[in-house]
């Protein structure tokens, strides 16, 4: 009987707070699905799914997992903290009945073991659902065969079940310590006290603005978002370790400065809610930034998933131009004058006469490929070692000829020999003149501006890395010039690469069938004046694209459904908590002659306070996660960034108006209790 | 005219599944003039709470009248009723009710808040209450910072505050101990004098005693009323252990 003296005494105590516990354990509940969930999206089995992306997605989700276990750590850490402190009366009771602190502590030990063991149980359950749902989805969205059998993934569970007894752990000590360090009285005290300021807020205040700048400015910097994935992920744990200095020490700010202004706070609506805020500041700041952290989780992926669906269309008109395209990459730059293409040309017309095929040419374009760093107006070809294309100022710049642009584009500009036309979009390249530059060789071109501001046809060549297109009127007198300094180098090189799109008109020509057939044959006539070709099939291409960024979507709008679910359920638990917790004083208000209408202005008067501030901290991390992501969704064959920002709107404003009606709802929930209050 | 006037007040509690009738006051009249200070004693289970929270217009009488200055109080409609108890009524309770997220001074501010007051209003009103209470300088503190009659002291000021027609004390010296009560009751003896007119229910014959009039309920009737007339605190007080004897015993009263 002895024995479970502390387990019976525990579980007393969380049955009798039950409305304070629930919602806590609901809380963890979710975090816990949402960690397995993720996780599970994160195993090779799922990813293994995906036709194209993998490695990245994996990466991705891996790295998201871990962004959800700190966030999780600093959530249920905070919301803990106040169900201690409510519980603390009744510790203070024991005490004085004359438990001494050792046995607290095995009362809290015996507590946290069977909220965690419940929670962790639950939580692994409901992800199991969850991340079966999300399979099924996955898999009818690629077009697979759906299998209803029930798969656990035992790393994702192991992992969720070491994480999270890790957190458990942590807030478990941190109570032990907390009910510990204090006596008797100020533990049977501590459920009226209202909270403290933080000791230092000014500190932790210019602490979180110096960590949300670090973050903003890594957000800003990043260049090549593979090589800095590392950074990327660091600049979001920055973002919200800062977001809950910054709203915590806020929060208490924006309370002392609310009730210093008297013509302010004594005002009927909002005398009572700002001094409930003053009474639990820290609360506050901690919710609102869980609030602002989960939306903006939202916000990212659904603006990004979305985007790409949207985008695929273009995404395909941009990277296939024709039916099928013939890519062939040469040995020599003389093998990209007229001459020789037009041979090439006329022998592939000759193939689509044999075969009876009509084709029509879609593009053909020929230009050099090289990479080199940026030093001002100046592009040096030369590279020292194979860092160098990781680093900020490579640059791909294509040179094309100014008679096959005019021709692309139906243009008819002319240019003397020293002028040419640049196209830099994705880089600022505001100079007047531009140089090229390998060892001895160089060549300098006034710019000329281009009549139309994009060189349509030419998407293909983007690159994550910033791209410059030239357009020069003797093509092969650089191509001349570079080509034999440039392949010296052991680093760069020269591609001196043709495509030529085609769109065929028969009908009944698999057009994989006919690419496959034309490129065999250039093949062999070509003999070895190539290093490489290879042809791209439009249809292909586009079923494969359609089901990657099907299940992109899907698979955002899962995370961003599980990630809405967790803002609702936070939103929900501080209503809740508040309202119990506010009932005894609402009943004493109406006493002293509070109407019904006066409760509903004063919860109306806080909501306007509060309510924006979440929104606004997630827009503007959104503002500042802006350039990394577009630059994420270029590995995926996303180059236009417009798309990106009329998501993100869209996103903004639906997630907006969905948090409105959470917070409408909910706070209906506070309003019935305290008015329950007698 | 009388400040108060209750007539053939009664009040049935139904309990919850509709089975049994509870008379909690049967027929209750009294008249409260303008400047008394009446104490309403009676065992537990006499009806005080309930006939206390009639007059507070906190609940609602079964039969009868409770008119405050020529008001029918159940004429009231529920949502001016609020209204009605922030302009005219002060309330002391047992417990304080005092509220752990305003500071001492900002619980005394709360009905004139809700009635819209400035803060230089309320601080003009607030300075000499303050000051006649001794709780200036602990007006910045939080009530779980202070003590039971420091807080009872907040409340009292909190009543006196919005310059009520009435003040209703339900047991105001039940939480405190000796001291602070003597000290409590000695200030409502004050305040009253200033002309305020109180109306206090107790079980504390003691609390009683301070009182000008004494009313004793018993079974949902006011059974028998006593004056102080000149008598001192101590007799006055005798007076009312020996008519609460009487009243124990069940015999008539002299």
């Amino acid at each position: 009987m002895r024995t479970l003296f502390y387990p019976r005494l525990a579980w007393d105590g969380i049955r009798k707070n039950k409305r304070m516990v629930f919602p806590y354990v609901l809380t963890c509940i979710c975090m816990i699905s949402m960690f397995y969930t993720v996780a599970y999206l994160a195993s090779p089995h799922t990813t293994e799914l995906l036709p194209r992306g993998r490695g990245t997605t994996e990466t991705f989700m891996a790295l998201g997992c871990f962004v959800m276990a700190i966030f999780s750590l600093i959530f249920l850490f905070y919301t803990n903290s106040f169900l201690i402190r409510r519980r603390a009366a009744e510790f203070g009771l024991y005490n004085v009945l004359g438990m001494g602190k050792r046995n607290l502590a095995k009362i809290i030990t015996h507590e946290s073991m069977i909220t965690s063991g419940f929670s962790i149980f639950f939580g692994i359950a409901i992800g199991i659902v969850f991340s079966k749902i999300s399979e099924i989805g996955l898999i009818s969205m690629l077009g697979g065969t759906i299998t209803y059998t029930v798969r656990v993934d035992l790393f994702s569970m192991v992992s969720t079940v070491i994480v999270f007894t890790g957190i458990f752990g942590i807030i478990w000590i941190s109570s032990v310590i907390r009910v510990g360090r204090s006596t008797a009285v100020s533990l049977m005290k501590s459920d009226k006290a209202g909270e403290k300021p933080p000791k230092a807020n000014w500190f932790l205040g210019l602490f979180g603005a110096v960590i949300l700048g670090g973050a903003y400015y890594i957000a800003c910097t990043l260049k090549n978002p593979i090589s800095a994935i590392m950074w990327f992920f660091v600049a979001v744990v920055m973002v919200i370790v800062a977001t809950y200095l910054l709203l915590i020490a806020g929060s208490v700010v924006l309370c002392r400065i609310l009730q210093k202004n008297k013509s302010y706070y004594y005002k009927a609506n909002h005398f009572v809610s700002v001094s409930s805020m003053v009474y639990r500041m820290k609360r506050n700041g901690a919710g609102l930034a869980s609030i602002a952290i989960i939306s903006t989780m939202v916000l990212v992926i659904l603006s990004s998933t979305t985007c790409l669906w949207f985008g695929t269309q273009r995404m395909i008109t941009s990277l296939y131009p024709g039916d099928v395209n013939f890519m062939i990459n040469f040995r020599d730059s003389d093998q990209l004058a007229d001459e020789n293409i037009n041979f090439i040309k006329e022998y592939i017309d000759e193939i689509n006469r044999e075969e009876n095929v009509d084709a029509s040419v879609a593009l053909d374009i020929r230009y050099l490929n090289m990479f080199g760093n940026a030093d001002g107006d100046t592009i040096d070809f030369e590279m020292s070692s194979m860092d160098e294309y990781s680093s900020d100022i490579i640059r791909s710049v294509c040179v094309v000829s100014l008679d096959n642009y005019n021709e692309q584009t139906g243009s008819s500009l002319s240019l003397s020999d020293d002028e040419a036309i640049i196209f830099a979009s994705d880089c600022n390249f505001n100079y007047d003149t531009i140089t090229l530059k390998c060892g001895d060789v160089s060549d300098s071109f006034r710019i000329v501006k281009p009549d139309t501001k994009t060189f349509t046809g030419a998407d293909f060549m983007k690159d994550i890395v910033p791209l410059i297109i030239l357009v020069v009127p003797d093509f092969t007198g650089v191509a001349g010039d570079f080509a034999e300094c440039v392949d010296a180098d052991d680093y760069s090189i020269m591609d001196m690469r043709w495509v030529y799109s085609v769109d065929i008109a028969t009908d009944g020509i698999v057009s994989s069938e006919y690419g496959y057939a034309v490129t065999e044959k250039l093949r062999d006539a070509l003999e070895d004046n190539f290093s490489w070709m290879y042809f791209l099939d439009r249809e292909e291409g586009e079923s494969e694209y359609l089901s990657l960024n099907g299940s992109f979507l899907f698979l955002g709008i899962m995370l961003s459904i599980i990630f809405a679910l967790a803002a609702v359920l936070i939103i929900y638990y501080k209503q809740i908590s508040e309202g119990y917790e506010d009932c005894k004083r609402f009943g004493v208000m109406r006493k002293v002659g509070m109407t019904g209408k006066d409760i509903k202005r004063s919860i109306n008067s806080q909501l306007l306070v509060v309510f924006f501030i979440p929104l606004v901290f997630a827009g503007v991390h959104l503002i500042f996660a802006f350039p990394i992501i577009s630059k994420l969704l270029v590995l995926f064959g996303l180059y236009d960034a417009t798309p990106f920002m009329i998501t993100t709107i869209v996103s903004f404003a639906l997630f907006a108006l969905f948090y409105t009606a959470v917070y409408k709802v909910t706070s209906n929930v506070y309003y019935n209790i305290v008015s329950d209050a007698k | 005219m009388s400040l108060l006037e209750v007539k053939n007040l009664k009040k049935v509690y139904k309990t919850r599944f509709g089975g049994q009738e509870v008379e909690a006051l049967k027929d209750v009249n009294f008249t409260v003039e303008s400047g008394e200070y009446v104490a309403i004693m009676g065992e537990s289970g006499s009806g005080k709470t309930t006939l206390l929270n009639i007059l507070a217009a906190l609940d609602k009488a079964t039969a009868g009248k409770v008119i405050l200055q020529n008001m029918d109080l159940s004429g009231i409609s529920d949502k001016a009723v609020a209204t009605f108890r922030r302009d005219n009524l002060g309330f002391v309770f047992q417990e304080f009710n005092l509220l752990d997220t305003f500071t001492l001074e900002d619980n005394i501010y709360l009905p004139l808040v809700l009635a819209g007051n400035s803060y230089k209003t309320m601080k003009g009103k607030l300075d000499p209450i303050a000051d006649k209470l001794g709780i200036t300088s602990l007006l910045k503190k939080y009530p779980y910072e202070v003590s039971g009659g420091q807080k009872q002291r907040a409340a009292v000021a909190r009543a006196l505050i919005t310059d009520p027609k009435i003040i209703l004390a339900d047991e105001p010296t039940g939480a405190l101990d000796s001291k602070s009560s003597d000290e409590l009751l000695k200030l409502f003896g004050e305040v009253n004098e200033m002309g305020q007119t109180i109306l206090m229910v107790t079980h504390s014959a003691k609390a009683a005693s301070c009182a000008g009039r004494v009313l004793f309920i018993k079974d949902g009737e006011v059974y028998h009323q006593i004056y102080r007339g000149d008598t001192t605190n101590e007799l006055f007080y005798q007076k009312i252990t020996e008519t609460l004897t009487v009243l124990t015993r069940g015999g008539n009263i002299a």
